[in-house]
C-alpha cells in the first residue's frame, strides 16, 4: 500500500487550511501550545525525509524505532513521518516504565533508536549510544535539515503497540498503518467528525483508543487537543474553550461530574466518548453535567474498534456499549445471545511481535476472551473482561510483570497481584506478599516506585505467611479478592 | 506571609504520606512525583474530607469539587493548602 497516506492527509489539510490549528497541547508550564497544519506537515515531512536518507545508508532490515508519543505535536509529527518513510514504530506513552525494565517486551524488538522529549536520554545525553547500543534522540534532533523530499513509493511502516497481557507478560501487537487509519476513518464517520470539530483526547494517544481519536482528527482536518500531563483544570478549560468531542474514561467522567455540575454544561461539547472500562449504571448526573450522554466504545488493541454508540443513535439501553461497528462481525460461543466473544474486524492486528503463531481462526476471528451479551436489537453488553488484568482508571495493567518486579526485591519471597473494586467502582491494584523477616512494606513500595509508573504500583499490600495455591501450584486470586472484600485481610 | 496555614499543610502532607504508605510529604514535595496517581489523589481528598481536624471544612461538596480540580496542579502539601486558603 502507498506509504504517504497519513502524511498526504496532513498535506491536504495543510493545503486547505495552513494557518488553522492542527494540534493544541495543554502543558502545565507554557499553557496551550498551538501548532498549525503547515507546521505539523513540515515537521512530519522533515522526519520522513531524514529517515529515508538514513535508510539509504543502512544495510539489511531496520529495527523498529521506539517513539514516545506524549501528545505533543512534535511527537505526533515524529510518528507520522517515520511510518511514512516505511519505518516500523513502537509507540510508548510518556514516562513509560518499559524502557528501563530490561525484562519488558520493548527490548525484544532490539530498538537502536528511541525518540522522545528532551531529558529522556538521561545522563547519556541525546545522540550518544548507551552501552546496550541504543541511541536516544529528541524530537527536535530527529529531523532533516530544511527542505527534504517527502518519501514516495515505499511501504508504510507498521504501528507496534504494547498490550497488557492477561495471562503473562505484556506483548507487542503489530498493526499495518492502513488498519490504524481505518480505525480513524470509522471514528470520523460514526461520530460525524469534520474540520469544524475540536477533538479533545484526554487519554494517552500512544494506546489504541487515543490513537484512533488522534487519527480521526488528523484525517478530518479537525483540531486535536491533547493533555501530555493530566490536569483536570486544563481539561475543564479545554472543554469550555470549544471542544466538540471528548475521548475519556469512566474515571475521567467521574472526576469531571462534580466540577462541571457547579458550572453548567460545556457550550460546544456534542459527543462524549468513554472506553477503558464499564460506565457506572446510573449516568444521569454525568449526562446532566456534560449536557450530553456518554457513549461507550468497546474495543481491544488487537482487534481495534468492536462496538460503539454512534452520534446518530439517540436512544440505547443503559450499560450497553452500542452495536457492532461497520465491518465487524461478532461470534458468541454460547446460546441465548450470551457467551465468550470472537470478532472479525477491518482493523485486525497482524500478530504479536516475535511470534509466528496465528492469532485468528482460519476464517479470521479473534478470541477476545471477554464475556458479552447481545440483545435482540443488536446492542452489546460487556459482562466480563479478561480476568486477571487490573484496570486502573482505564489503564490495563498485567499482573505478571508487576509480580516479576516485586520478586526482584530481595525481601519479597512470593507475590501475587490482583484487582479489587472500590466503593466508587474503580479498581485498585492489590498485592499479597510473603516477606522475608525484617522486610517492610514501605521499602517494597519504594522499590516499586523506583521502577514503575505510579498507576502500576500496588495501591494496597497484604502481608501473608503464605499465598493460597491450588493443587497445581497456581495462586487462587479469587480467594484473595473474596478475603479482601470480606475484610479478612489486613491492609497497609 | 499572612496566615500561612501551617497546620493544614502538615495534615495534607501526613494524609498524602499515608496514602502512599510512607512518611509525611515535605511541604514542597509533589504528590504525583512521589508516586501519586489519579486514584490515590481521590483517596487523599476523601481522607481529608473525613479528617477529624479539617474534615468539616474540606468535606463539603463544593470544597471537594474545588480540591479535585486543584490537586492536579497544586500537588504539594503547601500548594494544596494555599489553594484551599485562596479559594475558601
Amino acid at each position: 500500500m502507498p506509504s504517504g497516506l497519513l502524511l498526504s492527509g496532513l498535506r491536504r489539510a495543510r493545503d486547505r487550511q495552513p494557518e488553522r490549528v492542527a494540534v493544541r497541547c495543554g502543558t502545565p508550564e507554557e499553557g496551550w501550545v498551538e501548532t498549525t497544519w503547515a507546521q505539523l506537515y513540515d515537521a512530519a515531512r522533515s522526519v520522513a525525509a531524514r529517515s529515508v536518507a538514513a535508510r539509504a545508508h543502512a544495510t539489511g532490515a531496520t529495527a523498529p524505532v521506539v517513539v514516545v508519543v506524549d501528545g505533543t505535536a512534535e511527537s505526533i509529527a515524529t510518528m507520522v513521518g517515520l511510518v511514512a518513510a516505511g519505518v516500523d514504530v513502537l509507540l510508548l506513552e510518556a514516562h513509560s516504565s518499559y524502557l528501563s525494565d530490561p525484562g519488558s517486551p520493548v527490548h525484544t524488538v532490539r530498538p537502536r533508536i528511541v525518540v522522545g522529549p528532551p531529558g529522556l536520554a538521561g545522563p547519556v545525553g541525546a545522540g550518544h549510544e548507551t552501552p546496550a547500543g541504543v541511541r536516544y534522540e529528541t524530537y527536535e534532533r530527529f529531523r532533516a535539515p530544511a527542505g527534504g523530499d517527502p518519501p514516495t513509493g515505499t511501504r508504510a511502516g507498521e504501528i507496534l503497540q504494547l498490550t497488557s497481557g492477561s495471562t503473562g507478560e505484556p506483548r507487542i501487537t503489530r498493526q499495518p498503518l492502513s488498519h490504524v487509519l481505518t480505525g480513524g476513518r470509522l471514528y470520523r464517520r460514526l461520530f460525524a467528525i469534520t474540520e469544524r470539530d475540536t477533538v479533545l483526547v484526554a487519554v494517552p494517544v500512544a494506546h489504541s483508543y487515543g490513537l484512533a481519536g488522534l487519527c480521526s482528527a488528523l484525517l478530518s482536518g479537525a483540531t486535536l487537543v491533547t493533555l501530555p500531563r493530566f490536569s483536570l483544570r486544563t481539561l475543564v478549560a479545554g472543554l469550555y474553550d470549544g471542544a466538540t468531542i471528548l475521548l475519556g474514561t469512566p474515571l475521567l467522567y467521574r472526576l469531571l461530574t462534580p466540577i462541571l455540575s457547579g458550572r453548567g454544561p460545556t457550550p460546544h461539547l456534542r459527543t462524549a466518548l468513554s472506553a477503558g472500562g464499564p460506565m457506572p449504571a446510573d449516568t444521569a448526573d454525568i449526562t446532566a453535567a456534560l449536557g450530553t450522554p456518554v457513549r461507550q466504545i468497546y474495543g481491544t488493541t488487537e482487534a481495534g474498534l468492536i462496538a460503539c454508540v454512534p452520534s446518530a443513535t439517540t436512544a440505547w439501553p443503559p450499560g450497553s456499549v452500542g452495536f457492532a461497528a461497520p465491518g465487524v462481525t461478532l461470534r458468541l460461543d454460547g446460546a441465548d445471545g450470551t457467551g465468550r466473544l470472537s470478532v472479525r474486524t477491518p482493523m485486525m492486528f497482524l500478530g504479536y511481535h516475535g511470534s509466528d503463531r496465528p492469532v485468528v481462526t482460519p476464517d479470521g476471528f479473534y478470541d477476545t476472551g471477554d464475556l458479552v451479551r447481545v440483545d435482540p436489537d443488536g446492542f452489546v453488553f460487556v459482562l466480563g473482561r479478561k480476568e486477571s488484568v487490573v484496570n486502573v482508571g482505564g489503564r490495563k495493567v498485567g499482573p505478571t510483570r508487576i509480580e516479576r518486579l516485586l520478586l526482584d526485591h530481595c525481601g519479597v519471597r512470593d507475590a501475587v497481584v490482583f484487582g479489587v473494586e472500590r466503593a466508587d467502582h474503580e479498581q485498585e491494584m492489590h498485592a499479597a506478599l510473603v516477606l522475608a523477616p525484617g522486610t517492610r512494606v514501605d521499602e517494597v513500595l519504594e522499590f516499586c516506585r523506583s521502577q514503575l509508573q505510579p498507576y502500576e504500583v500496588p495501591h494496597r499490600v497484604h502481608v501473608l505467611d503464605r499465598l493460597p495455591r491450588n493443587g497445581m501450584g497456581k495462586v487462587d486470586r479469587g480467594q484473595l479478592v473474596a478475603a479482601v472484600e470480606h475484610g479478612q485481610l489486613a491492609r497497609s | 506571609m499572612v496566615d500561612q496555614p501551617t497546620d493544614l499543610r502538615t495534615v495534607i502532607g501526613t494524609v498524602m504520606g499515608e496514602v502512599l504508605v510512607r512518611g509525611p510529604l515535605a511541604p514542597d514535595e509533589d504528590f504525583f512525583e512521589a508516586g501519586g496517581d489519579s486514584l490515590r489523589a481521590i483517596e487523599v481528598l476523601q481522607r481529608l474530607g473525613v479528617h477529624e481536624e479539617v474534615g468539616e471544612r474540606l468535606g463539603t461538596t463544593e470544597m471537594q469539587a474545588l480540591l479535585l480540580e486543584g490537586i492536579f496542579d497544586n500537588a504539594s502539601p503547601s500548594g494544596l493548602s494555599s489553594f484551599v486558603t485562596a479559594n475558601a
